[in-house]
């Protein structure tokens, strides 16, 4: 659990780094209280931020990843911590990948036929699926 | 560009740039956040009532709260920075419609400016031993000029060159009016907006005695090194140094540590001083400065820039503030800068990726890619003239492959329209980066086309062509406009008496042109290319005869004369007497291009894949090409023609075949014979190894084994791909079936003979796809197991009676619907009862480690493994046969399954919540009924189509599937030209097409369809279909997300939704389609299994299935059209593939409608099993496999979408409507239960 000064100190330096345009002040809280530790905030706030750079129109980010989160079997929470493993993944590979290569990699390993007939718990499922399938993107 | 002087500052600027590290500042945008400013003082007074929320646009405080910016600034100049850049990032009217505050910009932007400027000035005054200047923000806009945001629609842009240029210049005009010092277009992510705005400037600085002085500065995303648009580093410096700014650097984005090599290489190949100004690091929300870097760490890795000498201005970007800068400063000003070098002479052009021609004797010859010109190749004018864009991508892509080093791209053509051809296809390349890498030749004799094109293109490209045709001042205006886009220019020698056609007049044209362009225009020679036209020789007239050899020599003088420019020409116009004669034509470009280059040609646009080799050309021709070519004897051109006529159509053929593996040992003919598929000989081989080693299985554990061990090396190894394997099966199965009667035999007379491994595989009951199956069989026949292969819909009780009777080793159960997950616990279960310890093998696409650990393994004491694809089966199977291997691997296997099990046990207490199903229906999506579009079909009622063909539906085809089916990782068609899997791909994608005709040829299978359109409503969660009385025929009932969502605005979708409620008057229609391509597959594949060729009987199952896919896509279309919606679709296979067109066909059992039992409502209402011979088995598989079935939704809104976790509320809410117990709910929707259900 974050602790509530912890959690408005990391709110407000993230705040401090992007535009509200690319992300509102609620959608940020979304993402933040969707986290289980402020290590889980930090990767995923990173993963963002570059893709806010990448992108002319930032916000197009968010509403893709909540937009698929809304779609998926998942919680943004489970999304969260998924995007915690995969990355930890890359680390191990020495790889880097966009934030929305990678969520377009989680869609896919939740609408794989795998997930169709169990449900899995997520990290699991892409831990398995980057286990047998590796990740193709850049 | 002629060049006019630095203002005052500017050449200041340069000389202080000369002597030492010049300091820019840090971030605003961090330090704006340190003011925690609200709504109220974005607003200030003059926009409180403005009707969007302002907060977020900073650069407005100049206006509402100049006195926070002023302050930010003078903190900057204080901490040592010489250089502060205006509050101007979003300064454009593009940036602030975000806002709707275009009319504010150019007030923005002259605020900002003096703000700046009255800092600079205050400070100046406090402390006069320091310099400080203004440099004026130019960022990138939040749109794209080279990117679609539109993924369906590449050729779409959302903002112009036109528009961008006409946004800039606005700004420029306010940070000058404003008092900047420099010009700073800086962030550029898209090099064509960067583009956009040094054509702006250029524009400000027509006709003014001096320049300000601009810096750019560019953004490297991420860790390929790329910009956004996708260009490299030096692609992106060789687009834009025609703007011959003060500086080029990077900013943002990345921390200094990343940017490092990106800055090394810009400083290598720049011939201008370098900036570079990072962020802190990545942002940290933990750290407390919320970035990665301290001051002194981002100081410490700037110090190793200065030191190696990459840099001569520095500063910092997101995240930085006066404390880097302070650091900054202390820490580098004793630093010596940077040397600017000069560079080779070259002409730097760019793609995505750069292309340099250097001028050395030793340089290679460049061709220019021709075919896609409408004039040049009439393929790709009817293409064109057809509007079929993506098939003359093709072209271009082909060119490039074939080693065009630039593609010309032509639209002349006078029922064309030529701008909007070229900036479609323009805009189409840009969204393809195996095309768009090369630079481009943009090539008309309009002048509107050539600037339309340059408006498209982020590269630096090469306009063809200008010339003194219409007079010298023509002539130097569309030069200055061509350098203002940064192009290279062709010239042709032309002028206002004509063309020339002589070695002198070539020359003194070419001469006179340069001295213009170099002395009068301020062209670099090095962006000239010379064309002194190539023309037509042979053509029987006398005058002709010296053309090859005037174009040669006329080379050779222009090279002498013109240093630094280029020279090229179209070299096909040498050959046209011989249109028609391609071998004649060939040869005389090769010969013709040996000679020109050794007299100094550069390039030729030729067609890149249809050059002979020199060498190669037949020595009797090239000495007549040559005659010709050289003018060498007066009858030269009857003597070509003669010859030319001799050899006319004849062709090249290659008759050897290679035999020479024939006269390997024995084990090296059967090796090879496996590995590459080569039946010929195969049984004679066998017969021989036979008569060798007496013992027949002796035969298939020896040479036979030895050459599948091959096989599998390189299977396991990724240099073989599946089909191959099939291919080598199909030989080894052939071997194996002339054996046969001799293993028998064997076996009558020695009942203690050893025999194979046995493997009994079946589909599960009530299922019946087999492909999966059928490709393990194959795989494990091939490496010695004897394979009984039950076939489908297998009972559990068949399953027993063979394993027994067969006394199987291991039991393969294979399945791909989720009752066939049931029936395989089922089979776990009786296998125990009935005391079996044979290990099972599970498999099938709707299989999983997780499943069989989770749900089949615990019924079962042996091990139960499941196995992913054909190329684990072998090592699996391995396992379990060897004794010394196999108690270690099934211990293993069940710890590994424990595992597995408990870490799904403790994922269930963490799962997604869901609301409650009232709450879901609440939040259901809701149209404006009244309002919404819903289209009347032709008829309604069920109706049964019997006139489509074959043919028809091969358009229709998604090859994707097909692939994947073979293991062979990929999208069709990027698949056939993958690095690992391509070549492979391509024989099988031949090989499936051969028979794909075949099967249309002999009219092996007969599609039948059937189709349903009903009137129809929902009432709550079901859909009420309608007779034309009105009674109803039946309801299909569907289930709703309740999944809880992040979004306010997302619904929990039902497709119920897409239809009108009973309770809106509107008559809706539902429609319902069921198609087969009937048992004629399986028949077909059974002709193939009866020869032991497995090879074309998995393919005509997997050809089978693409085209009950294609037959629904077909008949989908079809149906639209019956609606009369469909009728003004123009879409390509692709488009149909990424579904772009209105309307859904869900089928039940998969994610919008998870429950199969629906099927049998659409069964009965269609009629399917009498009007096109399909069934449902006892688990709703269909039955032939070949078949699709689905719902159609017309909602103008309709999407697919995951239903997801339901509640026991809506699962007792369900059953009571469909009439079935909770328990048989619970059963077939097992995998969508947001609870554990009683036992």
């Amino acid at each position: 659990m974050i602790d509530n000064d912890q959690k408005k100190r990391a709110f407000e330096n993230a705040r401090a780094s992007v535009s509200l345009k690319d992300i509102s002040d609620e959608e940020l809280t979304k993402i933040l209280s969707s986290c289980a530790s402020l290590e889980q905030f930090s990767i995923i706030f990173q993963y963002l931020f570059k893709a806010f750079k990448s992108n002319p129109n930032g916000h197009s980010v968010i509403t893709k990843f909540f937009t698929m989160v809304d779609n998926s079997s998942y919680s943004l929470a489970e999304w969260i911590e998924t995007i915690e493993v995969f990355h930890k993944w890359l680390c191990g590979q020495k790889r880097q990948t966009d934030f929305l290569k990678m969520i377009g990699y989680l869609q896919c390993s939740d609408l794989a036929p795998d997930n169709r007939e169990v449900k899995h718990d997520f990290k699991d499922l892409v831990s398995d699926m980057l286990k047998t399938y590796g990740y193709v993107g850049k | 560009m002629k060049t006019i002087p630095l203002t005052s500052s500017g050449l200041e600027l340069v000389e202080t740039l000369n002597q030492r590290l010049v300091f820019l500042d840090g971030a605003m945008g961090t330090m704006i956040q340190r003011y925690k400013l609200t709504e109220e003082d974005y607003r200030g007074d003059r926009f409180k009532d403005h009707h969007l929320d302002l907060k977020g646009n900073n650069d407005l405080l100049s206006i509402t709260k100049p006195e926070v910016i002023y302050a930010i600034h003078t903190q900057y100049l204080e901490a040592g920075s010489d250089i502060i850049e205006t509050n101007t990032f979003s300064g454009t009217q593009i940036a602030q419609a975000d806002y709707d505050l275009q009319s504010v910009a150019y007030e923005i932007n002259k605020k900002s400016a003096e703000l700046a400027k009255k800092a600079c000035l205050d400070f100046m005054a406090k402390h006069p031993d320091r310099k400080c200047y203004v440099a004026g923000a130019l960022g990138p806009t939040n749109k794209t000029c080279s990117i679609s945001p539109d993924v369906n629609n590449p050729a779409y842009r959302a903002t112009s060159f036109d528009e961008l240029v006409e946004n800039y210049y606005e700004q420029i005009c306010a940070l000058v009016e404003g008092g900047v010092d420099i010009l700073l277009p800086e962030t550029t992510f898209d090099t064509l907006n960067l583009k956009a705005a040094i054509f702006a400037i250029e524009k400000f600085h027509e006709g003014r005695a001096e320049r300000f002085p601009i810096m750019l500065s560019v953004t490297i995303t991420d860790a390929s090194g790329r910009t956004l648009s996708g260009q490299t580093v030096e692609a992106f410096w060789n687009s834009v140094s025609h703007a011959r700014p003060i500086s080029v650097g990077i900013n943002c984005a990345l921390g200094a540590k990343e940017m490092r090599p990106y800055i090394e290489e810009l400083s290598q190949i720049s011939n201008t001083f370098i900036s570079c100004y990072p962020n802190a690091g990545l942002p940290n929300p933990l750290s407390d400065t919320g970035y990665d870097e301290k001051p002194e760490d981002t100081s410490y890795l700037l110090k190793d820039f200065a030191q190696s000498g990459f840099i001569n201005i520095v500063g910092g970007c997101c995240g930085t503030t006066p404390d880097h800068i302070r650091a900054i400063v202390s820490t580098l000003k004793d630093i010596k800068p940077r040397k600017k070098h000069s560079i080779t002479q070259a002409l730097r052009l760019s793609g995505l990726e750069p292309l340099t021609i250097f001028q050395d004797q030793n340089r290679p010859f460049y061709m220019v890619g021709e075919r896609t010109n409408v004039t040049g190749s009439p393929r790709f004018a009817k293409l064109i003239k057809n509007g079929d864009f993506e098939a003359a991508l093709d072209i271009a892509r082909s060119q490039v492959e074939n080693g065009a080093n630039i593609i010309d791209i032509n639209f002349d053509e006078g029922l064309l329209d030529s701008e909007a051809s070229m900036t479609k296809f323009l805009n189409l390349v840009a969204s393809e980066p195996d095309i768009c890498k090369v630079p481009i030749m943009i090539d008309s004799s309009k002048w509107s086309v050539i600037e339309a094109g340059l408006k498209c293109i982020q590269g630096k490209g090469i306009v063809n062509s200008i010339s003194l045709k219409e007079g010298e001042e023509k002539f130097k205006e569309h030069a200055k406009i061509i350098s203002r886009y940064g192009a290279a220019i062709v010239v042709m020698a032309f002028d206002e008496q004509g063309q020339a056609a002589s070695k002198e007049d070539k020359v003194r044209i070419c001469q006179r042109a340069y001295r213009i362009l170099t002395e009068e225009v301020g062209v670099d020679p090095t962006d000239i290319i010379f064309d002194p036209n190539i023309l037509t020789v042979a053509t029987g007239i006398e005058e002709h005869n010296s053309y090859a050899v005037d174009f040669i020599e006329a080379v050779r003088e222009i090279k002498k004369t013109c240093p630094g420019a280029l020279t090229s020409g179209g070299v096909s116009n040498i050959s046209f007497s011989f249109r028609g004669n391609n071998i004649v034509r060939e040869a005389m470009h090769s010969a013709f291009l040996f000679h020109a280059i050794k007299a100094g040609l550069d390039m030729g646009i030729v067609n890149a894949g249809m050059l002979e080799v020199y060498e190669n050309i037949d020595k009797e021709l090239l000495i007549r090409v040559e005659d010709v070519l050289l003018n060498r004897n007066d009858n030269a051109t009857e003597a070509l023609v003669d010859y030319a006529e001799k050899i006319k159509g004849s062709e090249k053929k290659k008759t050897e075949i290679d035999e020479k593996w024939r006269h390997g040992t024995l084990d090296e003919r059967i090796t090879h014979a496996i590995v590459k598929g080569v039946t010929t000989y195969i049984e004679a081989d066998t017969e021989e190894a036979r008569q060798e080693l007496q013992i027949p299985l002796k035969v298939i554990e020896g040479p036979l084994m030895n050459g599948m061990r091959v096989v599998g090396d390189l299977f396991g190894s990724g240099k073989m791909f599946l089909p191959q394997v099939v291919k080598s099966a199909r030989v080894m199965k052939q071997a194996v079936a002339y054996l046969q009667p001799f293993m028998e035999e064997e076996k009558r007379r020695n009942a203690n003979a050893r025999g194979q491994s046995v493997f009994v595989i079946a589909t599960v009951k009530g299922d019946v796809h087999d492909i999966g199956k059928n490709i393990v069989s194959v795989v494990l026949a091939c490496n010695g197991f004897k394979v009984i292969d039950l076939g489908v819909m297998v009972s559990c009780e068949k399953i027993i009676d063979e394993a027994k009777k067969h006394n199987a080793d291991i039991v393969g159960l294979s399945g791909l619907i989720t009752p066939s997950l049931d029936e395989m616990i089922h089979v776990a279960k009786e296998f125990q009862r009935s005391g079996f310890t044979t290990p099972i093998l599970i498999g099938g696409a709707t299989t999983s480690k997780a499943h069989t650990a989770i749900k089949i393994a615990e019924h079962y004491d042996s091990p139960i493994v499941h196995v992913g694809d054909a190329s684990l089966v072998v090592e699996v199977c391995s396992n379990l046969i060897n004794p010394e291997k196999r108690e270690k691997f099934a211990i293993e296997l069940k710890e590994n399954q424990k595992r597995l099990k408990e870490r799904f046990q403790k994922g269930q207490s963490d799962a997604s919540r869901v609301v409650s199903f009232e709450d879901a229906k609440e939040n259901k999506l809701i149209s404006l009924w009244d309002k919404i579009d819903i289209p009347t079909p032709t008829y309604t009622g069920v109706k049964v189509y019997n006139d489509i063909s074959l043919e028809d539906l091969v358009p229709y085809i998604d090859w994707s599937p097909f692939f994947w089916t073979w293991e062979l990782k990929g999208t069709y068609p990027k698949i056939l030209g993958h690095d690992v899997y391509g070549h492979e791909a391509k024989k099988l994608f031949n090989d499936a097409n051969k028979l794909l005709e075949r099967i249309i040829a002999e009219k092996r299978f007969t599609p039948k369809a059937v189709v349903g359109l009903f009137k129809a409503n929902s009432i709550g969660d079901d859909v009420e279909i309608y007779n034309d009385n009105g009674s109803v025929v039946d309801t299909f009932h569907f289930l709703r997300q309740q999944k809880e969502k992040v979004e306010h605005g997302h619904h929990h979708m039902s497709l119920a939704d897409f239809i009108a409620p009973k309770s809106s008057n509107r008559t809706d229609y539902l429609g319902a389609f069921a198609v087969t391509m009937g048992q004629d597959v399986e028949n077909f594949a059974k002709h193939f299994e009866k020869i032991n060729d497995d090879y074309n009987a998995i393919m005509v199952k997997a050809i089978g299935d693409r085209l009950a896919e294609a037959l629904a896509e077909y008949l989908h279309k079809r149906v639209r059209d019956e609606f009369g919606f469909g009728m003004d679709e123009k879409f390509s296979n692709e488009d149909l593939i990424k579904e772009l067109y209105r309307g859904i066909r869900p089928a039940p059992g998969y994610p919008a409608c998870p429950d199969h039992t629906e099927k049998e409502i659409l069964w009965k209402v269609l009629n399917a099993n009498e009007n096109i011979g399909a069934t449902l088995t006892e688990n709703f598989a269909m039955n032939p496999p070949s078949s699709v079935s689905g719902l159609y939704f017309n909602h103008p809104d309709a999407k697919y979408f995951t239903v997801g976790n339901i509640g026991r509320d809506q699962i007792e809410d369900y059953a009571k409507r469909k009439g079935m117990l909770v328990k048989e709910i619970e059963r077939w929707l097992s995998p969508n239960l947001d609870y554990e259900p009683e036992c």
